[in-house]
């Protein structure tokens, strides 16, 4: 001890002369931090409800709850997060995880009130005096708890796809698929987006496991197509998914895929369900593509004995003389049709309903039929001119594709059209060897092709010519008469003629384009052939569409006076089988995976009804 | 666990006081919450105004975190771990993060390493700074916490101007940090360091070259150096008794490495020993932080990619990461069984043994109005007594 | 061929809703299944419905009809109305040829609109034009929507 231990403490009186450390008023003249964690703030316009906020909240502070204004639609589950503040530990994550990147928090640090319902709020919805504050937590930039990108997907090279109709989609690797799927939140926001409303998140989920067995029982559980509808399928999911609000959506198509690739064909049996015990009925189904198989397959599994009748010789529909192998090779197909075809499915290959057998004969002979004939007539061009024989339709060019034959396009080959068809009959053309033009008569981001097919289209080489009006096909002169057209297109601008409507291409005044072409490909769209039904099977058709109901079963018109007033709709007024139908027949998105959902809704259908009958 | 590892302590060493001859008197000190020592209570017998026999008694405060960790998934244990010590709650977040990333096989960023190291030490000194207040006013010296708590809270204000959160940070998450530090930022730390450290001065010169201090600190609570292996004593604790034993040198985790210090020892390790030896750690702190700044990369990425956080899947392991804490030693001990959870979190905390055993020895004898004053110089935190 | 009273103009067009009547009702009688028959039997039933519209207006002695023209697709004109209806006319054949029937009865009141030299004659044709119009519109649309879907 010395004397400075007694003299020492004095020496800090000079403090009694500075400036005190504390301020007067702390809360007014101290803002938060710009990164401070203060209250909860939501866009709940970029919100789509997709709930990773309430997944990773460790104190179930979180909850999504209906809100005002916000209807759930196709990629938002019409939920929104409320917070519940005796719960949160504004830890933030939610703000972390958020794939829209919608939430966020203030800057504020105070917020007194009397009632303590308040504290329970969803931002965003209900106003604060924080919403829209520029300051407060948000997620760092290059800070991400979620990955943004997916995993690219091997493809062949362009230059040698085009040489070749191998197939250009590659598959993922174990390594690859266990990757992709890991991005995946499990929200579910894309099963209201598939039709056939896929166990989107638990496949996914059985990739992430490594557990291909459940993946594959999960797929089969609502679409016996895997191996078709994990290469082509239009996957609405995609642009449903969460991530993709904040990067690039899941690749749910190529997981798909990956799992159906990864079970062999006769290991289907021991994962799959077996079917139920023979029911003793029979069902005949008209069109062994995607859906009326698929309705075969719901149908087998029932217990009901199921005769699929197709016009080719093939099975497959669309799926087989509508798409090239190079997306969808054969083999993949044959896997997805044998699986069915071992149930029991009955395929009769080349027997058209209509001349080989006729619908009345199908519906004394089945206790059901289903229609799913889909749409096999190219509509024509509807030009002068379009008669001439250089001129093609794209569905039958693809068909010819698929059976080998000789295909004689020429060097030149314009394509009309911007939908799939278009673009796999341009896909075709070249890898025929020919040079290809696309016309369009809208721009491009207006063709109803799938984006991928469009750049893929035009990666190998097809040239893309938007806003063409097709005129007139004239015959070549010369001593190339009939061998070549040409083809006569007026150049357009899109206009916007009305308000909330789609910009509507008009010809520009003398902006008129004439082209020889070895071929020309129509494919402007495609319609259905119902030739098969005739008056007296009385089913009620409007504008060449079947009239069904909620299960897919066409109306019949009432037989005359024999008719009781008010007899319930289930009974058949004729003692002929009722009919359903379903696919691209029926439904307007007309694609494998609606035509799928259908074929399942209508064995439910079929199924009841016969119930219904019997007793 | 074999009983024959644990400390020996023979019956001859502890007395029994005969309760009811009328001699002596029960007292309980605690549990009340003044502070960080109050959450534990302690039975004291007196006789006189001298405490005779003390136990201590733990479990006000037991909030079940290492079991709760087991039923939650990987990345939403991230922001529960810092709430097991209050007041420097990122030693948690760090051992828990780098126990992760271990078991993960994951590599943290250079920035991410940097900007772990400065946050440490922000805390530790935010943490001393504390702990100083609650020394000083043990003592009775009521002045110095209102200094050493405003210095605390420029600290804090830096800890949100980075993390935006004051008290629990949740900053160092698995994969490295959630940001990098704003524009601006270092500049506003150097001139906090400045003023925290002109503090310090002051503080030096009223509390440690000041009689009452010295009169009622010096040797009390003396800890012999064979004690430190015994009882594993840690940190200052253990240093001030002269054994040279700072993880941050021996494990060179982190950026420790590339930063220059000598861990501070001192030799005759009672009360006064220790908060002069936290003093200068004080120092250190500053100092460590005005390195990092020197030393930290400008550019970089502050985070590696991790697994989607609600399927995190570690592989089947285990680890025992460890940290200097400023009390001492403080580790996490995890296991994975391979799944989305943790099998098993065991969190070794140094106020387990500081406060438990060695206070229980040290406080026989001691004179009542002490008895604060020495659990505070062993720097105890009793949130972390039960986790 | 001039018309110089209301009656007259609208005998006219009755008898041209008439004569479309019978035009569907022709189609019909070649049809050959179902399908183009519910479609030409809707079709008919609109210029029936027509018929008893004009004839509605004619007992009333005023036109009811609003003067604004439907946006043009410009699809119609385009269109090649050479074929010829067959028994295997696809929906896309009733289309067109429904398209270019409403087209052609507009273009002939819009001639007979130019020539009228009575106001009132000339704002009945320019109203039924303008009908017309409408109608061609509505298969137009049809058209977009259900058969040329692709381009």
């Amino acid at each position: 001890m010395d004397i400075k231990d007694f003299i020492a403490p004095f020496a800090v009186w000079k403090r009694a002369f500075e400036k005190p450390f504390t301020v007067k008023k702390p809360i007014d003249e101290r803002p938060g931090a710009p990164r401070y964690r203060g209250f909860h703030i939501n866009d709940a316009q970029k919100c789509i409800g997709c709930g990773t906020c309430e997944a990773i909240c460790m104190n179930k502070a979180i909850d999504l709850v209906p809100a005002a204004g916000y209807a759930a639609k196709e990629g938002d589950s019409g939920l929104r997060p409320r917070v519940d503040y005796g719960r949160c530990c504004w830890c933030a994550l939610c703000v972390d995880v958020c794939p829209s990147g919608s939430l966020g928090m203030s800057n504020e640090y105070v917020w007194i009130d009397s009632d303590p319902e308040v504290f329970r709020y969803t931002p965003g919805v209900e106003a604060k005096p924080w919403d829209g504050s520029p300051l407060g937590y948000r997620r760092a930039e290059g800070y991400r708890l979620l990955e943004e990108q997916r995993v690219e997907m091997p493809e062949l090279d362009y230059k040698e796809a085009v040489q070749t109709f191998l197939e250009l989609v590659r598959g993922y690797s174990r390594q690859q698929a266990e990757k992709e799927a890991d991005r995946c939140v499990s929200c579910g926001v894309c099963i209201a987006s598939c039709p056939a409303h896929m166990d989107i998140p638990g496949y996914i989920n059985a990739v992430r496991e490594g557990d291909m067995q459940n993946g594959l029982r999960l797929l089969y559980e609502t679409n016996p197509f895997p191996e078709a509808c994990g290469r082509i399928c239009t996957h609405r999911c995609e642009e449903a998914c969460a991530i993709g609000t904040g990067g690039d959506p899941v690749a749910i198509r190529w997981l798909k895929r990956y799992i159906a690739d990864q079970v062999e064909l006769a290991d289907y049996g021991k994962v799959l369900p077996r079917a139920e015990a023979d029911s003793g009925k029979k069902i005949a189904v008209v069109g062994a593509g995607p859906g009326g198989l698929s309705a075969a397959y719901y149908l087998a599994l029932l217990g009901h004995s199921v005769t699929v009748f197709e016009k080719d010789s093939e099975a497959g529909g669309m799926l087989r003389y509508g798409i090239p192998e190079y997306r969808l090779p054969y083999p993949a197909l044959d896997k997805d049709i044998g699986y069915i075809e071992s149930l029991g499915v009955k395929i009769e290959r080349g027997t058209a309903v209509g001349s080989a057998v006729a619908l009345a004969e199908l519906r004394s002979r089945f206790d059901a039929v289903y229609l799913s004939t889909g749409l096999p007539a190219a509509y024509s061009l509807e030009v002068p001119g379009d008669k001439h024989p250089r001129v093609l339709d794209g569905v039958a060019v693809l068909a010819a594709a698929t059976r080998g034959e000789p295909l004689g396009l020429g060097k030149r080959v314009a394509v009309v059209g911007g939908g799939n068809v278009a673009m796999d009959a341009a896909r075709t053309a070249l890898r025929n060897g020919a040079a290809v033009d696309i016309l369009y008569r809208r721009r491009k981001e207006d063709m109803p092709a799938d984006p991928d097919e469009i750049r893929e289209a035009i990666a190998e080489g097809a040239s893309l010519v938007e806003k063409a009006i097709p005129l007139e096909v004239r015959d070549a002169a010369g001593a190339i008469a009939g061998k070549q057209a040409l083809f006569v297109w007026n150049e357009a601008r899109m206009v916007q003629k009305e308000d909330g409507k789609r910009p509507v291409p008009e010809a520009i005044p003398g902006a008129v384009h004439e082209d020889p072409y070895d071929s020309i490909i129509a494919a402007i769209g495609q319609g259905p052939d119902l030739s098969f039904i005739g008056e007296a099977d009385r089913l009620e058709l409007r504008r060449f569409k079947p009239v069904v109901d909620g299960f897919g079963r066409i109306a019949e018109a009432a037989a005359g006076a024999a008719a009781e007033p008010g007899a319930p709709a289930s009974a058949s007024p004729s003692k002929a089988a009722a009919v359903f139908a379903g696919g691209d027949l029926v439904n307007d998105r007309k694609d494998a995976i609606s035509a799928i959902a259908d074929g399942h809704h209508a064995a439910q259908g079929i199924d009841r009804w016969l119930d219904r009958k019997g007793s | 666990m074999k009983r024959d590892r644990m400390p020996y302590i023979p019956p001859a060493e502890r007395a029994t006081p005969d309760l009811d001859s009328g001699k002596y008197l029960l007292m309980w000190q605690g549990p009340q919450h003044p502070g960080i020592t109050g959450n534990m209570s302690l039975r004291l017998v007196i006789e006189g105004d001298t405490v005779v026999d003390c136990e201590t008694h733990v479990g006000y405060l037991h909030r079940g975190f290492e079991k709760l960790m087991e039923r939650r998934s990987w990345m939403q244990n991230f922001p529960l771990v810092c709430r097991i010590a209050v007041p420097e709650p990122d030693f948690n977040e760090y051992c828990y993060a780098a126990a992760l990333e271990e078991l993960s096989g994951i590599q943290i960023p250079e920035k991410a390493v940097w900007l772990r190291t400065f946050s440490l030490e922000l805390m530790r000194l935010a943490s001393y700074l504390m702990w100083i207040g609650g020394q000083a006013g043990s003592f009775g010296h009521g002045t110095i916490i209102q200094w050493s708590a405003t210095m605390r809270d420029y600290v804090l204000d830096l800890f949100e101007e980075l993390t935006g959160g004051r008290i629990y940070h949740m900053y160092i998450i698995p994969g490295g940090v959630r940001g990098d530090v704003p524009a601006g930022y270092f500049k506003h730390v150097l001139e906090v360091m400045d003023t925290v450290q002109k503090n310090l001065d002051d503080i030096e010169l009223v509390m440690y070259h000041n009689a009452v201090f010295k009169l009622r600190a010096e040797g009390l609570g003396y800890i012999p150096p064979d004690w430190i292996d015994r009882y594993g004593i840690t940190g200052p604790n253990a240093r001030a008794a002269g054994i040279k034993r700072d993880l941050r040198k021996d494990l060179g985790y982190l950026a420790y490495p590339q930063l220059e210090f000598q861990p501070v020892v001192g030799s005759k390790s009672d009360a006064f020993e220790r908060a002069r030896l936290r003093l200068q750690e004080m120092y250190q702190c500053i100092d460590l932080i005005r390195q990092c700044i020197d030393l930290m990369p400008k550019e970089g990425p502050f985070r590696a990619k991790t697994p989607n956080p609600l399927y995190w899947k570690v592989p089947a392991g285990e680890t025992y990461v460890a940290a200097e804490c400023t009390r001492g030693e403080y580790g996490f001990y995890v296991v994975s069984d391979g799944s989305e959870k943790p099998r098993r979190v065991a969190v070794r905390g140094p106020s387990y043994t500081h406060a438990v055993s060695v206070m229980e020895r040290l406080v026989r004898g001691v004179n009542i109005a002490d008895v604060a004053g020495l659990m505070v110089s062993l720097h105890t935190y009793p949130p972390e007594i039960e986790r | 061929m001039d018309f110089s009273t209301f009656d007259e103009a609208l005998d006219l067009a009755i008898g041209r809703e008439a004569a479309a009547v019978q035009f569907y009702t022709d189609l019909l009688a070649l049809a050959s299944f179902a399908a183009q028959k519910s479609v030409l039997e809707e079709f008919r039933a609109m210029e029936t419905g027509h018929v008893t519209m004009l004839t509605n207006i004619r007992m009333r002695g005023r036109i009811e009809l609003s003067a604004t023209a439907a946006v043009d697709l410009a699809l119609a004109r385009r269109l090649d109305a050479e074929d010829k209806a067959t028994a295997v006319m696809s929906f896309q054949d009733i289309l067109v040829s429904a398209i270019k029937k409403e087209e052609r009865a507009g273009d002939l009141y819009a001639d007979l609109a130019a020539a009228a030299s009575v106001p009132e004659v000339k704002e009945i044709f320019q109203r039924l034009a303008a009908e017309e119009s409408r109608h061609r519109r509505y298969f137009e649309e049809l058209y977009e929507s259900e058969i040329s879907r692709d381009n």
